[in-house]
């Protein structure tokens, strides 16, 4: 009896060992092709004469041509995996009618690859494996891309493209290029929505989206109060807690810094209040900007005459959101673009006027109208090639072709007759797309693959001109932060060192000692105290090595100004 | 005893050796193959290049953080927390133990014990977040103190640093107190029930039972959990303290843990991190030890 | 007769206060999986202005709806399950065995075989040298390193020590006077004489098997061999992304999963672990039960 009962189990045991032996076996195949280097950088730089009818790499015999997109040359099917560096992203390729008709195009069918988690950190391990996805599309921000280029995980773009298609220095935007070269010469990467200053010029769009917002309803009836100068500032906190602490049922929270200290409270909080970046073709320490550090200390009275609370500086994102989505901040310094879904929810709601709109906020001692950021040739996530796979022709050419106006097209509108048509010689969603943008965006992207579905190449320059008009809600917003852009001040951004050198550690201790002392300074408990416990952090800072951050800055900024003059 | 001698007697227990040796081989593969990497602690590594290519610097990651204040900072809040945690938090689960055992109604007992270790299985993004919706303006903290007349006006608890360890203290208690007791639990199921016939026949009170029969039937077990516990006074749980930490009770809240992320991997600096975890490492071997002899000496049990 | 009855009153007591502490209890261990389940049946649109206390603002399934949308989510729920199974058994397995051998005094290299595990236990060699391990090992990406990597704790290892020792050795003592081989004491003897420690141990393997999720984040690439919890650890977990990810994300317009989709997915992650426990309390509870009667 007994026996039986234990022979029963170790059968169980045994079978389910067999199982799993039997299960990894016919899992494990995929990760066992090992990807063959089809082209070396050698192989490349010989593959750069056949621009003039030569012949070299797998591009076989027939002759590339810089007039002409070459993915037209190839078309069999193809599959390449495509790595999207945001593990939100939920889309695949294949199911919807954009990237069908673009796979029937081209014959690449797409292998999208997200990570579970970090996509930094999974780009960094996948390094060390030595097999990486064909295409990468990473945070510009995030320290694997320069790893991925030290490291020779990538192609260089510019190499691919002599040797493949030419034609893609016609469609990639020659500023793009020379702002990813790297000192060697060579470009690794291609950005997603990149604004050169040129451009911004030229065109007049810009990607400014910096504003101060208040309480539509609750800023009319307190009079429209000037915001601009401390005294108003103070004034208009006074009325709120006199006389709208409570406003049409609902307790009201005075102010909200979007990414707080991090962000909202100083760079941002600086760019509304003009702080120059430079002064003398020098790098300008903003944080000691006495305008910038007059603002503060109105903050602190603010705190002291309890017309504020903290919950601004601790609050968490959901209980942000949550007092956004119920209009409880009378107001706010927010991107707009974070507004988009919230503002048109809240015109729709029981009180229609409770939406938020741009105003004028904390303005320098001159005066002086805001100097927000516009947008950089960095853009958000820059897009890759890798050395892991085994086809660098059709990758290259899938990429120029994605990045040309008929790329951009086919993904941003779809199919023509289905999803747009041509009106007065301008291609346009039809209504019945531009319904569901509104109405059901997920229904859109599932079903059309169209819009913003696959921004990994999107360029705003030639998608904007096809974008339906946005609501007049989003749009007040929109217009406002656009005209404060400061389109020279794009080159200033992100000039702080990262990385492991001694400055880019003084930077992060110096960064990082400010989000906590930040908070010090409001709630001091009188002006003696707040400039006792700056200049403390002005000395700490110093002690931390601060110098050498100011040194990175200035080498950084003058190699950046070198880059646009040329 | 002679070599031969010993050869032999290691034969003759070779099925002992058999069940042995795996977890010996296991352990070599999978934890000290690994930890041949520590020695990046000594140098410059960078994630793109083959690990021994990387430059020697001694002890320059060492000096690094011992000179660092916050290194420091963080050393005093992550032995608060944890002395908290063991001091008062370790005791409750025995207690929630022995009280739960005292329950007749068997229905009762395994609805009680069921509940209790419900919220161990709610992740800490989301546990984190109701802690702080709890403690937040208009949350049922507030409404109570103020209720009972404690307070009389609205506290935003978690912006003042000097809550922040008895707010980690009480939310891990609430998480993890019925999940925790399984194990004693586990450990009372197994004492020989003629024990508390025994003690009925000879009169003894419900209280000198649970002292003389329950208490010491599980003490093994609580001593090598205390030794265990101890050993991990200088680590900290990550994501509780993420999710709870904000700007301003950052001096209270930043752990070891988290020191090492915000100096080390957010910016892919492995060599510091590495450098940090390995002194931490020596120094839970010696309090382990420490705890292991201590243990020895007043209750007779240890882990070795 | 006056003692009997004070005695009996002061038992009363005692009970009563113990019944209404263990309400308690179970009242704020309680209540956060409450929270969890009615804001998961809170509509999308009510979840946007906040959290319910009670009951859902207004009944909805949608976010349910949502999240088994997700084509990978039955295939995630066959990885996890047979992860479970098979992760399980294999380490309560091992780790009984190695302890078991350990737990002998005569075993020759005794202290030599505790130091090795308990360094294993300090001592970590982190991420990297790991990843790169499973990846020589041809356990990336493959099921296997949800198993093999498993195998052993040295916490584990412990408790089963601790356990073994207060088995009687005079049990023991008989079986190997009657000539059974050491793995006979130890399947015959000690093994069902342990069904507490076993249980406990298969719970918590079973637990840490099903809601690991970093194991699949790490080292698994295909989606098919994703087990559940990491295909649901996305939605939960977006407060972990740096704060360049999170602004560079708002400012390019993605949206992000509503609050409602949050709590949804963390009660299919969490509920079939649940019921799991009953069959495993009854090992429990059932030594306690004959200690509390006969008490």
């Amino acid at each position: 009896m007994i026996n039986g009962k234990r022979l029963q189990k170790g059968l169980a045991i045994l079978f389910s060992l067999i199982l799993v032996f039997g299960l990894a076996a016919c899992m494990s195949k995929e990760s066992k092709d090992t990807p063959v280097n089809a082209n070396s950088n050698a192989n490349a730089n010989s593959g750069t004469k056949s621009n003039n009818g030569g012949t070299g790499g797998s591009g076989g015999e027939v002759t590339v041509n810089a007039d002409e997109p070459a993915w037209k040359l190839d078309t069999s099917p193809v599959e390449l995996t495509w790595f999207v560096g945001a593990s939100w992203y939920g889309h695949t390729w294949g199911d919807n009618l954009a990237s069908q008709h673009v796979t029937e195009k081209t014959g690449v069918q797409v292998k999208l690859e997200v990570p579970s988690g970090d996509a930094n950190e999974y780009i960094t391990l996948a390094m060390t494996t030595g097999q990486l996805p064909d295409i990468i599309t990473l945070g510009s921000w995030e320290n694997a891309v320069k790893k991925l280029w030290e490291g020779g995980h990538v192609y260089a773009l510019n190499e691919l493209a002599e040797q493949y298609d030419p034609y893609f220095f016609k469609v990639a935007g020659d500023g793009t290029l020379k702002w990813y070269r790297q000192p060697d010469g060579n470009t690794y990467a291609i950005p997603n929505d990149s604004y050169s200053p040129n451009l911004m010029r030229e065109t007049g769009m810009n990607a400014a989206n910096q504003t101060f917002l208040v309480r539509k309803d609750l800023y009319e009836d307190m009079g429209r109060p000037d915001l601009t100068t401390p005294e108003g500032f103070l004034n208009a906190l006074q009325l709120l807690k006199d006389r709208y602490s409570t406003y049409k049922g609902q307790p009201m929270s005075p102010f909200f810094a979007q990414g707080n200290v991090q962000y909202g409270m100083t760079e941002y909080l600086q760019n509304l209040l003009a702080v120059p970046h430079e002064k003398d073709g020098k790098v300008y320490d903003r944080i000691t900007d006495p305008d910038y550090v007059t603002w503060l200390k109105t903050f602190r009275t603010a705190y002291e005459r309890g017309l504020i609370n903290v919950d601004f500086l601790v609050d968490s994102d959901t209980q942000v959101e949550e007092k956004t989505n119920n209009a409880r901040y009378f107001m706010m310094i927010r991107e707009w673009t974070g507004m988009t879904a919230v503002n048109p929810m809240l015109a729709a709601s029981e009180n229609p006027d409770s939406y938020y709109i741009a105003v004028d906020g904390p303005r320098n001692s001159r005066g002086e109208q805001a100097k927000l950021f516009p947008g950089n040739m960095d853009g958000w996530m820059v897009t890759m090639v890798s050395k892991s796979t085994r086809h660098p022709d059709r990758a290259i050419r899938f990429l120029t072709y994605l990045v040309s106006e008929e790329g951009q097209r086919d993904l941003f509108l779809g199919k023509e007759g289905e999803t747009w048509e041509m009106m007065n010689g301008k291609p346009q969603l039809k209504p019945e797309m531009v319904q569901l943008l509104e109405t059901d965006i997920e229904k859109l992207e599932k079903q059309y693959g169209i819009v913003d579905t696959y921004w990994m190449l999107r360029n705003p320059v030639i998608v904007n001109q096809w974008r339906p008009e946005k609501p007049a809600v989003i749009k007040q917003m929109e217009d406002f932060a656009n005209r404060q852009a400061d389109i020279d001040g794009a080159i200033y951004k992100n000039l702080d060192p990262t990385g492991e050198s001694d400055a880019a550690v003084a930077w992060l201790r110096i960064s990082q000692n400010w989000l906590e002392v930040m908070p010090e300074l409001i709630t001091a408990k009188d002006e003696a105290t707040f400039d006792k416990i700056f200049q403390d952090f002005l000395d700490r800072r110093e002690a931390y090595g601060f110098q050498k951050v100011m040194e990175h800055r200035q080498a950084e900024l003058d190699a950046r100004k070198a880059k646009m003059g040329q | 005893m002679s070599k031969t001698g010993r050869i032999k007697a290691f034969v003759k227990q070779w099925q002992l050796q058999s069940m042995v040796i795996p977890g010996i081989v296991w352990m070599f593969i999978f934890c000290y193959i690994p930890m041949f990497w520590l020695i990046i602690a000594f140098m410059d590594y960078n994630i793109a290049r083959p690990m021994l290519e990387s430059p020697f610097v001694g002890l320059k990651h060492f000096e690094e953080f011992l000179a660092d204040e916050r290194f420091w900072r963080s050393i005093r809040n992550t032995l608060g927390m944890s002395t908290i945690k063991l001091v008062l938090g370790f005791p409750i689960p025995i207690l929630f133990a022995l009280l739960l055992n005292e329950i007749r109604q068997v229905k009762f007992k395994r609805t009680v014990q069921t509940i209790s270790y419900l919220p161990h299985f709610i992740a800490w993004t989301i546990f984190g977040g109701i802690t702080l919706n709890w403690l937040g303006e208009g949350g049922v903290v507030n409404q109570l103190m103020m209720g009972l007349g404690l307070q009389d006006r609205e506290i935003l608890y978690i912006s003042d640093p000097k809550y922040f360890w008895w707010i980690v203290y009480f939310s891990d208690t609430l998480k993890e107190m019925g999940w925790s007791a399984i194990i004693y639990i586990a450990a009372i199921s197994g004492i020989d029930p003629a024990l508390y016939e025994a003690a009925e026949i000879d009169g003894a009170s419900r209280w000198q039972r649970m002292w003389h029969i329950t208490i010491q039937g599980i003490r093994p077990t609580i001593a090598i959990l205390f030794i265990l516990a101890v050993s991990g006074l200088l680590g900290s749980n990550f994501d509780q303290i993420f999710m709870l930490k904000n700007n301003m009770n950052l001096k209270m809240a930043e752990s070891l843990d988290l020191y090492i992320y915000n100096m080390g991997l957010v910016s892919g600096r492995h060599s510091f991190s590495t450098a940090v975890l390995f002194a931490r490492s020596i120094v839970a071997l010696a309090l382990l030890l420490l705890a292991n002899q201590a243990s020895k000496r007043l209750t007779g049990e240890g882990i070795f | 007769m006056i003692p009997i009855v004070r005695k009996m009153r002061r038992y009363g007591l005692f009970e009563i206060c113990n019944t209404l502490l263990m309400l308690a209890v179970c009242f704020v261990t309680l209540y956060p999986m409450w929270f969890v389940f009615v804001n998961s049946l809170n509509s999308p649109e009510q979840a946007l202005l906040g959290t319910t206390n009670w009951l859902p603002k207004e009944w909805s399934l949608a976010s349910y709806r949502v999240v088994f949308d997700d084509r990978n989510l039955m295939n995630g729920f066959f990885i996890s399950t047979m992860r479970t199974l098979i992760g399980t058994s294999t380490h309560v397995l091992f780790t009984a065995i190695v302890a078991y051998g350990m737990n002998k005094t005569h075993l020759i290299g005794r202290k030599v075989y505790m130091k090795i595990a308990l360094i294993t236990m300090l001592f970590s060699g982190g991420l990297i040298p790991t990843f790169l391990l499973m990846v020589k090992l041809g356990l990336y990406n493959h099921f296997l390193v949800f198993i093999i990597p498993g195998l052993y704790t040295f916490f584990n290892m412990v408790i089963f020590m601790s356990f073994f020792r207060t088995i009687p050795d005079n049990l023991e003592e008989a079986a190997k006077v009657d000539g059974a081989s050491d793995y006979g004491v130890l399947f015959r003897i000690v093994l069902p004489n342990s069904k507490a420690v076993l249980a406990t141990i298969s719970l918590f393997s079973a637990v840490y098997h099903w809601n690991d999720y970093y194991q699949g984040v790490i080292y698994i690439r295909s989606q098919e061999l994703l087990p559940l919890q990491t295909i649901l650890y996305k939605i939960i977990a977006e407060n972990s992304m740096t704060f360049m990810q999170q602004q560079a994300m708002e400012q390019f317009g993605a949206r992000l999963p509503s609050n409602s989709i949050k709590f949804a997915s963390m009660m299919v992650a969490t509920l079939p672990i649940l019921l799991v426990y009953p069959f495993i309390q009854r090992y429990l509870v059932k030594g306690v039960m004959i200690g509390a009667i006969k008490g």
